[in-house]
């Protein structure tokens, strides 16, 4: 509605308005006249006279008088009259010409209900195309929180649902989805009950059935931390979307959102855009015409550079090295473990152990799961150890510890090391055992390497110690990525931690001087990895992969390509980022390599690896914790001469890395090449 | 103006002067604008009744024949006539508001004794709205006798308190609409029959703080008492507390007067066409088709259907008037004035009512609203005014 318009209209109404009054006036004015020329004219003055009275009386002056009197009022009374219209008129105006747009919207709003249709999520698939996690349909069982103050209606929903009274009545009392939200009563109902439900209409008022989209699990937990989960959408995130400007999609309480692993990760792409449905309704609330559909838009698929049939080794032989090590009598209560492809950065399997059901949270989880995945004894099943584990590195950071000492000129590949079980280098009274009681004799580096000597290491931290680099042991694993975030595609990873001098100082500023201070202890204790080193399977992993490309540090990443709906074709396609490279000099490099493939063929591990094909390389580690058994690692890769695969593992208090982790490492290489482990007895290892 | 006239009156036998004669004998504004008018109102209650059950087109279209020929019939008359039966219209008037409360006839609906049933015969009548006419006629009557100057406080005293009479009876049943509709009409019957402006304005002050007593007290007999027993019902005081503010109960009177805003805005420029409105035909508007029926009309047609409205009532109110001017008779005048003040009322209330400007009270708009007992005294209205016309001289 133009304003022009408006204008004129108004312009012609009160010219209309004006043209009328003027008329009237005119007409008044000429009668007026015409009396006064005709004092004659003749009146009916006699009320109680009946019939005409044409030629009565003469009206005298003063009843002529009165009847003009009587005019003036007339005309006044018109033009209270026409002042009256005016009003109306202008009234009318403003409210369907000025304000009318904003009661067109709210009758808008009285006529039309729009339902917003969900959009299915998008899949997530593995590097073959296989889904990995699907949609399916769930027949739920919804109600208003009203169906609390009827007992009969529990009562009924129980027994057709086959539920305990108290769970009905506990999800209905469930107002995590918002005061007013209508309560999920079951899900995955079967359809003869939901039939039951529908027909039976006056049996469970203000109890409605909803047909929801939700995530379907394929391979059941497999790969459930790397995957997350999804649940409807908490308060919390609520608030914070609409804080976002930047957030491209506006969610609305019961959307289902990822909450963690890639289905956080990847939410924007995932989630779809909902759509919606108008209807024409009646006050009543009643239907009465279809207006129009808008289509959901479904989310994107994501494909994974996951490989399904990896994935399923990588869990199977994690497990069966947590129960070797239960074998053994160790206390083994969890472990992680994840593939890497060195060339690219991409992770072909990640596995945590212990794992949870995704499908647990389909629809909120309930509080007695929340409990059991949350509680001391089940050993936070919720957390991805491969990103989110922190451990000691062990004798898996002795390859850096040596790039290290040749780096800095601490030592030369041929600098002679003697091994005698306990070394004395800081003195008598600060002696140190070698893992090898009874000594590796003459060592070098390579053979430190290959036999884990902690004698040789803790030689070349004493020489760092008494250097002008005396953290020059930091730098180097820094520089390998060890203690900060790879960056991988997932939330939640931990940076893990490189001790230093000012670390230790402020770590422990509330304790005295002394205990502040930056020891020789300590740089003997990070260059075998313990001490306060800590890292997580992944940054292992993404170390040893840089081994195998000249120091270039590749990020790891999970997700491949996301897919345009309806055809395969990419609309991202995710590329290698190089995101740093390391000091190293080609010949050290190849020293160190060369010795961890030593490390496979000439000790005790040669009898699980040494029967396949494909070489492999690779070092092991056994972590002291505090007031827990040792830690089992072991870093390996494959083949040697040009690695595809990067596998790191750690079993929690799995004893020795040659005990339970290097052969399960060993069985998942088998499974990639097809070359089976030979069944062979699995003997307590010792080497660190 | 006179002697031609008259020839043409007595002789008229060929077709130019008999038609000369129907231009002398038909005001043609007034029937114009009641033609249209009804057709306006045809056209709204048919777009009604395809939503709303209780609109049914054909009984008001039969409301309007029925009062079409009343109207003839009346305008065949010489209302002047009346003039001296003072005394009988008086009774008629009383008989007519009395007859609703009545055991047998009287019907009770939408919250008042305010109609009339003969028992056997399906007809059901609102006698309150041919009390409106009777009363003009009474208070006309009685005031022309004055011949447009009240000279005496007791003769002022006397008219106001038969003004009395009707306007008491009406609030028995209570219809508070139609009482005010009679107070006003008489009112200014009485004062354009010339009394002393200070009684007037007296009168005036008395009544404001009348009004405001019963205001003040009605709380307090309400909690006394009970509602039953005031003057004012619960929901006539929840009406007025809403027209001060519209947001108070959106559910209740307030939901009602908000629905009808949106319906009289949403119309906008051209309005939403016949049988299209989403507020009436959705059921959000209540009965759009009797108090609310402007918001529905203005819903429909827009603001350009609104102008034809009020011009045509424009028309019509000032041709009233002018006809008026034109009767040479006090009383011809005087029933001119009470006709025009009640559609002008009527209107205000009607049309003020839908758009927030008026408290509410079921006053229906003249021709357009549902109901034959409204159709019919609202044509028979026209013929009084148009008898007049042709009995002018």
């Amino acid at each position: 509605m133009s304003s022009l318009l408006q204008t004129v209209l108004v312009i012609v109404g009160l010219v209309v308005a004006l043209v009328i009054l003027a008329a009237g006036l005119i007409v008044y004015a000429k009668k007026s006249q015409a009396h006064k020329k005709a004092p004659g004219t003749k009146y009916k003055t006699d009320p109680n006279s009946t019939g005409p009275q044409i030629n009565a009386q003469k009206i005298t002056e003063e009843e002529g008088s009165r009847m003009v009197a009587m005019r003036t009022r007339l005309v006044a009374l018109g033009a209270v009259v026409s002042g009256i219209i005016s009003v109306l008129f202008f009234k009318t105006w403003s409210m369907q010409l000025v304000q009318s747009s904003e009661y067109v919207s709210l009758a808008e709003d009285n006529r039309t209900r729009v339902i917003p249709t969900k959009a299915p999520r998008g899949h997530i698939l593995d590097r073959n195309g296989q889904v990995i996690v699907g949609n399916r349909a769930s027949m739920v069982v919804m109600a208003q929180k009203d169906v609390l103050k009827d007992e009969l209606i529990i009562k009924r929903l129980a027994n057709v649902l086959g539920m305990p009274y108290a769970a009905v009545r506990r999800n209905i009392r469930d107002e995590s989805q918002g005061a007013a939200a209508p309560r999920m009563v079951a899900m995955d109902v079967p359809m003869q009950t939901v039939s039951y439900i529908a027909e039976h209409p006056s049996q469970f008022p203000h109890i409605t059935i909803e047909s929801r989209s939700v995530r379907a699990y394929p391979h059941a937990s497999m790969a459930a931390h790397l995957l997350g989960y999804t649940g409807p959408i908490s308060q919390e995130d609520l608030e914070r979307n609409k804080q976002n400007p930047d957030a491209s999609i506006t969610y609305q309480m019961g959307d289902v959102i990822g909450k963690t692993g890639l289905e956080a990760q990847y939410e924007s792409v995932l989630q779809g855009i909902p759509g919606s449905q108008t209807l024409q309704v009646d006050a009543h609330g009643r239907v009465t015409k279809f207006l129009e559909e808008v289509a959901p838009i479904p989310g994107s698929d994501i494909q994974l550079s996951i490989d399904i049939d990896i994935q399923k080794a990588t869990e199977k032989y994690l497990l069966e090295a947590i129960k070797i090590a239960k074998d053994i009598g160790r206390n083994a209560t969890g472990g992680a473990c994840v593939v890497l492809d060195p060339k690219d950065g991409s992770v072909i399997a990640m596995a945590s152990y212990p794992t949870f059901d995704p499908t647990a949270f389909i629809g909120g989880i309930g509080a007695e799961t929340w409990e059991d995945l949350t509680s001391d004894e089940s050993h936070n099943p919720l957390t991805n150890r491969v990103i989110a584990g922190l451990y000691p590195a062990a004798s898996t950071i002795k390859a850096f510890s040596a790039i290290s000492a040749l780096e800095y000129g601490i030592a030369t590949p041929e600098t002679g090391y003697n091994c005698a079980g306990k070394w004395k280098g800081f003195g008598e009274a600060w002696f140190k055992w070698c893992w090898l009681h009874s000594g590796h004799g003459g060592q070098n580096i390579r053979t430190g390497i290959i036999n884990s000597c902690d004698s040789v290491f803790y030689s070349i931290a004493k020489d760092f110690w008494n250097s002008n680099e005396p953290e020059g042991l930091q730098h180097t694993f820094r520089d390998w990525g060890l203690g900060s975030k790879t960056g991988i595609d997932l939330p939640g990873e931990q940076a893990g931690r490189i001790p230093d001098a000012e670390w230790k100082a402020e770590y422990f500023k509330n304790y005295p001087p002394e205990d502040r201070q930056w020891r020789a202890g300590d740089t003997t204790n990070i260059v075998i990895g313990q001490g306060d080193v800590l890292v997580t399977p992944l940054q292992m992993a993404h170390a040893f992969c840089a081994l195998n490309n000249n120091g270039k540090l590749i990020k790891p990443r999970l997700l491949s390509k996301v897919l345009a709906q309806g055809d395969n074709k990419p609309l991202i396609e995710t590329s290698p980022e190089v995101t740093h490279q390391a000091t190293v000099e080609p010949q050290f490099l190849e020293l160190v390599l060369e010795a961890q493939r030593g490390v496979i063929s000439n000790t005790t591990l040669s009898r699980y690896y040494e029967n396949m094909e494909h070489k492999v390389a690779g070092k092991t580690g056994t972590a002291e914790v505090a007031s827990k058994g040792d830690y089992a690692w072991f870093v390996g890769y494959a083949p040697y001469e040009s690695p595809d695969y990067c596998i790191a593992m750690i079993v929690e208090q799995g004893g020795g890395g040659g005990t339970s982790a290097a052969p399960a490492v060993r069985k998942i290489f088998g499974h990639i090449y097809d070359e089976p482990m030979p069944e062979i007895s699995i003997k307590v290892d010792n080497t660190r | 103006m006179s002697a031609k006239k008259f020839e043409s009156h007595s002789t008229g036998s060929n077709f130019l002067e008999t038609s000369q004669s129907i231009f002398k004998q038909i005001n043609f504004p007034l029937a114009f604008a009641t033609v249209a008018l009804l057709v306006l109102g045809g056209v709204t209650m048919y777009s009604a009744s395809l939503t709303i059950s209780d609109a049914s087109f054909i009984k008001q279209l039969f409301g309007m024949v029925l009062g079409l020929i009343a109207a003839a019939l009346i305008m065949n008359v010489d209302v002047k006539k009346a003039s001296s039966f003072t005394h009988a219209l008086l009774i008629i008037d009383i008989i007519l508001l009395i007859s609703p409360l009545l055991p047998v006839i009287g019907v009770y609906s939408k919250g008042i004794n305010g109609w009339v049933q003969i028992p056997g015969i399906g007809l059901r009548f609102q006698p309150a709205e041919l009390a409106k006419l009777v009363t003009i006629l009474l208070m006309a009557s009685l005031v022309s006798q004055y011949n447009g100057k009240i000279t005496s406080l007791k003769d002022y005293i006397k008219l106001c308190a038969i003004l009395g009479v009707p306007f008491i009876l009406i609030l028995l049943q209570p219809d508070l609409g139609t009482g005010l509709i009679l107070l006003v009409v008489g009112a200014v019957i009485i004062i354009m029959g010339g009394p002393k402006r200070k009684w007037v304005l007296i009168t005036i002050a008395l009544v404001v703080g009348l009004v405001a007593i019963v205001l003040i007290t009605d709380p307090i007999i309400d909690a006394t008492l009970g509602d039953s027993k005031s003057l004012l019902k619960e929901y006539q005081m929840n009406r007025l507390l809403v027209f001060v503010d519209p947001t108070l109960d959106p559910s209740g009177s307030g939901y009602n007067l908000q629905q009808s805003k949106i319906a009289v805005g949403s119309g906008g420029l051209f309005g939403k066409g016949i049988g299209q409105a989403s507020q009436a035909g959705g059921g959000f508007l209540p009965e759009a088709h009797t108090d609310f029926v402007f918001a529905l009309f203005a819903e429909e047609f827009g603001f350009v259907g609104v102008i034809v409205l009020l011009a045509l009532f424009f028309v019509l109110i000032i041709t009233t008037l002018y006809i008026g001017f034109v009767s040479r008779s006090m009383f011809g005048a005087l029933t001119c004035v009470g006709i025009a003040v009640m559609w002008t009322f009527q209107l205000l209330q009607n049309m003020g009512m839908c758009m927030g400007i008026m408290p509410i009270t079921g006053i229906p708009l003249p021709f357009i609203s549902y109901g034959s007992s409204s159709m019919l005294a609202q044509l028979m209205a026209v013929g009084i005014v148009g008898s007049i016309y042709k009995h002018r001289s």
